[in-house]
């Protein structure tokens, strides 16, 4: 016993010690701690698989063009010009001279082009070292990469192919051939690239540490050190922002919204985002979905406004179709499609005139949670509330992410909801898998046309816009495809989430960018 | 004792094969994909086949099952579908983070447990025996979610004594500092368990109390103190060993709840996103792992009664 007091003495002097202790060391100096919602699962560009990698990995790398901060703009990066040949069959980049890896080697056309040829060629010796998802999906075009000159990089596809530069800015980043060589199958723990920052160490779970690049080609960053931190839990987060443990939060809860932009010793960035939540309805399976005039009586029986003011505290913008005005030119406006304005009365009578006089039951399945689902649960429930008003009587059907997919796959719902996000401005990726006919999903077939869109009319221009390369023509086509996809009234597209970051005031010119967050620019005091 | 050691470390081995069974067709034949998850929006029906065959998925399962175990046997716990990384190198890597903090959290529980035990029994019907009972069933009733961001609202954000997240600074620390940061997690993850072993010292200890023994050292007048120790609490601290035993067997499997909100970079976090995104191998291998140190921390449990009780012969 008398030992039990010793150690019971030990643990008093060691919680008096450890009170005593310094207070937290927050970012001193030049440094910029960052709290991110999740740990980074791979760090190496072309294998990142989740949004959460990038914002680990992106600081420390180059493409050979990039999105332009705060838009999906097409701006010159390691390529300083480029041509695209009349056919529209190959691109000829001029690189940038001078630019060095953060390993010391040159990065010039033969890097880049081993850098790419690693990721879309299975014969080069090092593409058998990493898993390059993207190679037969976003580059998939990408027939060779070849180097004609020292800073003359050549692209050629196998048909021409539009949103080629959208993908290179976003999945084609320049990763060190030196490294590449060096790290083989440990590549995704040793980023070497051309960035801002240059890789220091990464202790999974714990933080990732960089320092800034003194040679970036755009000149050095004002910030010397750059410290990305996992910190899943939202409260915690906040509290770490307001104590100074961190300088900088990313996923900020709607609910905390107004408080944050109460304190003196705060900032809060909002910008636009590529994401839309959205509920699909199976034509297929129950009888009401698959008449047009339910489906457009459903969509006025909900209030968007309400859920976007209400549960999402103003943290979105209401949609009028699948693409977030971050989409120019492609996005179409209010004008250009059919919008469902919030009538119930309204909705009514397309339902009795459909002979739905006393309306039906449908099940409504919702995740728990998920990326990009902003408050799944609540939000369904007034879409819930909103449709019993016109007396369609909705039963919720919650489930959890990864099984939530089995079910969107094989069809197993009467309405669901689900978000989708680009990481690029063109919109290729959201509206040809959702609305092509040959995209229907089931269990053999795991694409994301999930309301059984089919119109021959929508699937020759999804068609024309990829090989389009006239960028005026490809607007009118995006516009006509949204115009019938909002007609169809298959979908109700409820709000695009705007994209949230709160930092300490002494974090100066922060710009903010839909996806990721980019310190280059950022000067701290 | 050695050929109950024996036996008892043998029978290690169905039982693992058991719990690597249950687990392996929990998590195949629960719905979702791994390549569906990893691939998200670019999850085309070619790039998932591609992905399954790649991630030697496409076997049967009865096949992969017995290939996993072929390879357990030889010490490999394969690689994480997600990482590409050993799963034993990613298993160990946490491994540390939560014995850190089920160690932490067990030199509070234990002693302040006992202490607090000891003390409603003495006390017994008085307003302290009244206030430590309501104490106690308060660790028990609350969450720790709760209870972690309760202390980190008052002794992070109000008092600024401790910081509120993660394992050292941001930056990373000395050992000072990581103790700083060990404070407030340890605290919420000791806070049940503390408030269990209160209960049951307390109640066994009243029964210890109420022994003809415990009478007869009183009587032949012992001092209360050495009453208390010798002879009560000593037999009362029985039931309380197989409590701890089995709490730290729990906690080493990862505090989920407490990791989470403390940003603790521990084996319960990892496996709650192994889950999460069906990294199969990772899953397997963790749980593997922490129910063989489960089952010999209740063997040292075990033994330990022997030590303790000279009643009890393992033979």
């Amino acid at each position: 016993m008398r030992q039990t007091w010793r150690v019971l003495g030990l643990i008093l002097l060691s919680l008096a010690v450890a009170a005593g202790a310094p207070p937290p060391a927050g970012a001193a100096g030049k440094t910029v701690v960052v709290g991110i919602t999740a740990d980074a699962v791979i760090l190496d560009p072309p294998q990142v698989l989740s949004a959460t990698d990038r914002k680990y990995a992106m600081n420390m790398f180059d493409g050979l063009v990039e999105q332009e901060l705060g838009s999906f703009k097409i701006a010159p990066a390691l390529a300083e010009r480029w041509e695209v040949a009349k056919d529209g069959l190959s691109y000829t980049f001029h690189l940038r001279k001078g630019v060095t890896f953060h390993d010391g080697t040159p990065f010039d056309a033969e890097a880049a082009a081993f850098s790419l040829d690693r990721v879309i060629n299975p014969e080069n010796p090092y593409n058998k070292f990493g898993r390059f998802i993207y190679a037969t999906t976003r580059l998939g075009q990408i027939k060779s990469v070849e180097a004609v000159d020292k800073y003359v990089l050549r692209i050629n596809l196998k048909a021409p192919y539009a949103p080629l530069l959208d993908y290179l800015a976003n999945d084609g980043h320049i990763v060190s051939p030196a490294a590449i060589k060096k790290h083989e199958k440990e590549i995704g723990a040793n980023p070497i690239g051309t960035g801002p920052f240059k890789f220091v160490r990464w202790e999974r779970g714990k933080r990732l540490v960089m320092e800034r690049n003194p040679n970036y080609w755009k000149g050095p960053s004002k910030v010397e050190q750059l410290i990305l931190v996992p910190m899943p839990e939202a409260q915690a987060r906040l509290i770490a922002l307001r104590t100074g443990q961190v300088d900088f939060i990313e996923g900020v809860p709607p609910d905390n919204l107004a408080d944050l932009k109460r304190d003196a010793n705060l900032t809060v960035a909002e910008g636009l985002s590529p994401q839309v939540w959205y509920v699909v309805m199976n034509t297929k399976r129950l009888k009401p979905l698959g008449d047009v005039r339910v489906r457009r009586a459903l969509n006025h029986a909900v209030n968007k406004d309400a859920i976007v003011k209400d549960v999402l505290k103003g943290t979105g913008t209401v949609a009028v179709g699948p693409l977030s005005p971050l989409l120019a030119p492609y996005a179409a406006s209010a004008r250009e499609v059919t919008v469902y304005d919030y009538d119930p009365e309204k909705a009514k009578k397309l339902l009795a005139e459909a002979g739905y006089t006393g309306g039906f039951d449908l099940t409504l399945s919702v995740p728990e949670s998920g990326t990009g689902m902003q408050s799944p649960l609540s939000m369904a429930t007034v879409i819930q509330a909103n449709l019993a008003a016109v007396g369609v009587r909705a039963k919720l059907q919650n489930y959890e992410w990864g099984a939530y997919q089995k079910v969107r796959r094989e069809g197993d719902f009467d309405m669901a909801a689900f978000s989708w996000t680009v990481g690029i401005g063109n919109p290729d990726i959201i509206l040809y898998a959702k609305f092509h006919s040959t995209e229907h999903a089931s269990a053999q077939h795991p694409s994301y046309n999930n309301s059984y869109f089919a119109d021959p009319e929508v699937d020759r221009a999804l068609e024309q816009t990829r090989v389009e390369l006239d960028e005026a023509k490809r607007v009118a086509l995006y516009k006509q495809i949204q115009k019938k996809i909002t007609d169809s009234a298959d979908h109700l597209w409820v709000d695009h989430e705007t994209t949230l970051v709160a930092m300490n005031k002494r974090i100066r010119n922060f710009k903010i960018h839909p996806q990721i967050h980019y310190f280059w620019s950022v000067d701290a005091n | 004792m050695r050929r109950y050691l024996i036996r008892r470390l043998l029978l290690l081995l169905p039982l693992l094969l058991g719990v690597s069974l249950v687990v392996f067709l929990i998590m195949h034949l629960s719905p979702g994909d791994p390549t569906v998850l990893m691939l998200g929006q670019d999850a085309t029906p070619a790039a998932v086949a591609k992905l399954r065959a790649e991630l030697g998925l496409a076997d049967p399962l009865p096949i992969q099952y017995v290939k996993w175990v072929g390879r357990v046997v030889r010490g490999d716990l394969g690689r994480s579908l997600w990482t590409s990384r050993p799963v034993l190198d990613e298993v160990l890597e946490r491994f540390l983070a939560t014995l850190v903090l089920t160690a932490a959290s067990v030199c509070i529980s234990v002693p302040f447990g006992i202490a607090l035990g000891v003390a409603g029994a003495v006390a017994r019907g008085t307003a302290l025996d009244a206030g430590l009972t309501l104490l106690t069933i308060a660790g028990i009733s609350l969450p720790v979610f709760w209870i972690g961001l309760v202390l980190m609202v008052t002794f992070s954000l109000h008092l600024g004594w401790f910081p509120a997240l993660g394992m050292t600074s941001p930056a990373g620390g000395t050992s000072a500092d990581a103790l700083h940061h060990l404070v407030l997690p340890a605290i919420t993850l000791a806070a049940p368990s503390l408030a269990i072993i209160a209960r049951i010292t307390r109640t066994s200890t009243v029964e210890a109390l109420a022994q003809d023994y415990v009478r007869t050292a009183f009587a032949k007048g012992l001092p209360r103190r050495r009453v208390m120790l010798k002879h009560a609490l000593n037999n009362g601290l029985i039931p309380v060993i197989t409590v701890v035993g089995l709490q730290v067997g729990q906690l080493l499997g990862g505090a989920v709840l407490t990791e989470t909100v403390f940003a603790w970079p521990g084996l319960g976090t990892m496996l709650v996103r192994g889950i999460l995104a069906r990294d199969f191998p990772l899953v397997q291998g963790a749980v593997l792992v922490v129910a063989t140190l489960f089952v010999l921390v209740n063997l040292l449990v075990d033994l330990a009664y022997a030590y303790i009780d000279p009643r009890v012969h393992h033979a």
